[in-house]
């Protein structure tokens, strides 16, 4: 490639770029603004700049803490509620899956007829089902537990719903570090289970990563069993925010709670992902 | 102070026979390489002494002690893979002291062991890499220092060289022999590659198919193999094969060129000779055959020639570089006197 094309190239290429990051970034601006409008800021055709187009109002903030009574949504405690409940849930599923897909990846099992590939292809299979028809026996299951509507019955769902995706994620990235690595912890002083936790998963930093990050994202964001499993003493976000939606929509406080609800997986993605890369393991592998 | 001693081992992996009956004593201090084809069973037996793997029949003790239920980090073992298996996600200086830090030595006494072990392998500007900021050469001498920090009773290699290009290999074998002359540890070493056994071992185990075929020091399994499979196997260019008739103390190869020799067998034969044991002769005498060359390889030191006797029988004569022949003439040969091997056609058994 010469000069010019190099330019041209690498044009299109920050082009292509700029056109996306418009593309994803755009609504959130919206939001932001939208969330800083009063009624007439909203009503009165498209405007964008506050102060000069639209006087800037705290309302739809403010209204993310208010009590019900006095026409806010009180955010707070659903805010904490799904935080608990996806964290633990998140958490509790990546401890049991990681061990679970290692368990796969480096030991043989067998059941009859059925091995490894068949047990793993199990775990993955639960997420084939639609949700729609997991809901009623949840339903009925938590209820006979007496964990309906309870955090406790939330987070057993949830991590029902997480573990498949887990053990699907890990076991590929276990897969990819030779078992010597195992055998050589093993023989240099490590017990099992250190070998494990010092030696194979820091190498599968980014899977578990990419397990983390889908955890979080499902089960703080899921809608379908917040809304059918809880419903009074327990309340998550995602119902939480759609109850704003009912008669008149107030677009302020609509627009500023989804700003907000969507900030801890902005944070957490932005942690997680210096861990993301790879490359360790290059060499290590048969060449 | 190790003694390995090796009884009656028996693996299967489903219906294979991996390891069939092995029976093996490895002295203190010896140097022993288990050699043989692809899926012979090497790395099986070695993992099996390491405990990453267990045996359905048989028992490993070492210095006296029954193996069975004692970890590998237990044994006393040290072992080097073919793949190196260094930890990615820790440099070399790590790599080196994990083993030490994971057993509780206390912090000087590891770094002064790293740095004595990094400073005997040249590996001292390296303690601060990553595995794969290394060549294969470099992350192999780490890996062997690895071995060398824990300071075991034995020492376990599977292949430690075959990943690496000629050039490497020999050196590294030079060092991994002068090793053990200065340490004497008790080695097992695994290789498919018989130059590296013949150069390394003190025995040498040849396995095939999971079974010894013939435990001896280099020479013995060189100059006596016990059967046709290591005779063929030990040495290169391998060794010619003819078949033959005994009857007198007589044996006739290829119809008419006979050999004298002490044997009480009669009838057929496999006669065995070693390329460097068939000698050229100019014009005809007695007691020798005759081959068309086919093929001349200088090597250096000593030249290849390889020939076609009879209709198509192949054989390979390696002579010194100094005699010379052509392309296409016909040579006569004669088989050095006491050089001749004699094997049971049916069971491969040696005879003579
Ligand atoms: N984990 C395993 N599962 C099933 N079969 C195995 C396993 N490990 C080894 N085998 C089989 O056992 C036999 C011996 O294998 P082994 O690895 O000991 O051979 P090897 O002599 O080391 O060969 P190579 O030179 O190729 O490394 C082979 O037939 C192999 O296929
Ligand atoms: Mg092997």
């Amino acid at each position: 490639m010469n000069g010019a094309m190099v330019n041209l190239y690498s044009g299109l290429k920050y082009g292509a770029l700029i056109l996306w990051s418009v593309f994803v970034i755009a609504p959130f601006l919206w939001a932001l603004s939208t969330s800083f409008k009063s009624d007439n800021g909203v009503t009165g055709g498209a405007t964008y700049i506050p102060f000069l187009e639209y006087e800037p109002s705290l309302e739809g903030w403010s209204a993310l803490f208010r009590d019900t009574s006095s026409g806010g949504i009180s955010m707070q405690g659903p805010y904490l509620s799904s935080l608990v409940v996806s964290l633990v849930s998140s958490g509790i599923a990546l401890f049991l899956g990681t061990l679970a897909a290692y368990g796969l990846s480096r030991f043989t099992f067998r059941a009859g007829p059925l091995g490894n590939n068949d047990i793993t292809f199990f775990f993955i299979s639960q997420r084939i089902m639609p949700p729609a028809i997991l809901a009623i026996p949840y339903f009925l299951l938590l209820r006979f537990t007496g964990l309906l509507d309870t955090h406790v019955g939330l987070i057993l769902v949830y991590v029902a719903m997480l573990l498949p995706i887990v053990v699907w994620v890990m076991v590929d990235f276990f897969n990819t570090v030779p078992i010597e690595l195992d055998e050589a912890a093993l023989i240099d002083g490590c017990n099992p289970i250190q070998a494990f936790y010092r030696i194979i998963l820091p190498n599968c930093a980014p899977g578990l990563v990419v397990a983390a990050l889908l955890c979080i994202i499902f089960s703080w964001s899921d809608f379908f069993f917040a809304m059918t499993l809880s419903f009074a003493k327990v309340q998550l976000l995602p119902p939480t925010i759609v109850i704003l939606n009912s008669n008149k929509v107030p677009w302020w406080s609509l627009s500023a709670s989804a700003l907000v609800s969507v900030l801890p997986l902005v944070i957490i993605a932005f942690v997680l992902e210096r861990y993301l890369a790879r490359g360790n393991l290059a060499g290590v592998i048969r060449e | 102070m190790a003694e390995v001693r090796i009884e009656n081992i028996c693996k299967k992996f489903g219906s294979v026979l991996a390891l069939d009956d092995i029976n093996l004593t490895i002295h203190d201090n010896e140097f022993v390489v288990l050699v043989g084809p692809s899926g012979s069973g090497k790395s099986t037996l070695l993992r099996i002494i390491a405990g990453l793997e267990k045996q359905a029949a048989g028992s490993v003790t070492i210095d006296g002690k029954q193996m069975d239920g004692i970890a590998p980090k237990d044994r006393d073992v040290a072992m080097v893979f073919q793949s190196h298996a260094l930890y990615p996600h820790m440099n070399v200086y790590d790599n080196l002291a994990f083993n030490q830090r994971i057993r509780g030595v206390p912090r000087k006494q590891v770094d002064r062991k790293v740095r004595e072990v990094a400073e005997r392998l040249e590996i001292t500007e390296l303690m601060k890499r990553r595995p794969r900021q290394m060549s294969g050469g470099q992350r192999q001498r780490v890996a062997i220092g690895r071995a060398l920090v824990r300071d075991p009773q034995i020492f376990l290699f599977d292949e430690p060289l075959s990943n690496l290009d000629a050039e490497l290999r020999v050196r590294l074998r030079t060092e991994i022999k002068r090793l053990h002359q200065e340490l004497r540890r008790t080695s097992v070493y695994v290789t498919h590659d018989q130059v590296e056994a013949m150069t390394l071992a003190d025995r040498v185990v040849v396995l095939r198919d999971g079974r010894a075929e013939q435990i001896g020091d280099p020479d013995e399994l060189y100059q006596r193999p016990a059967n046709v499979f290591v005779a063929g196997f030990i040495g290169s260019p391998a060794m010619n094969l003819f078949p033959g008739q005994a009857s007198n103390n007589t044996v006739t190869i290829g119809g008419s060129e006979t050999i004298t020799l002490e044997t009480e067998r009669s009838g057929p034969v496999t006669v065995g000779i070693r390329p460097e044991d068939l000698l050229l002769e100019r014009g005809e005498a007695r007691g020798t055959f005759k081959a068309r060359v086919t093929l001349i390889e200088p090597m250096g030191a000593d030249t290849l020639i390889f020939c076609v006797a009879g209709d198509s029988q192949e054989l390979s004569i390696r002579v010194p570089r100094y005699v010379r022949v052509r392309d296409g003439e016909t040579v006569a040969l004669r088989p050095r006197e006491g050089a001749v091997h004699l094997f049971d056609p049916e069971s491969g058994r040696r005879l003579n």
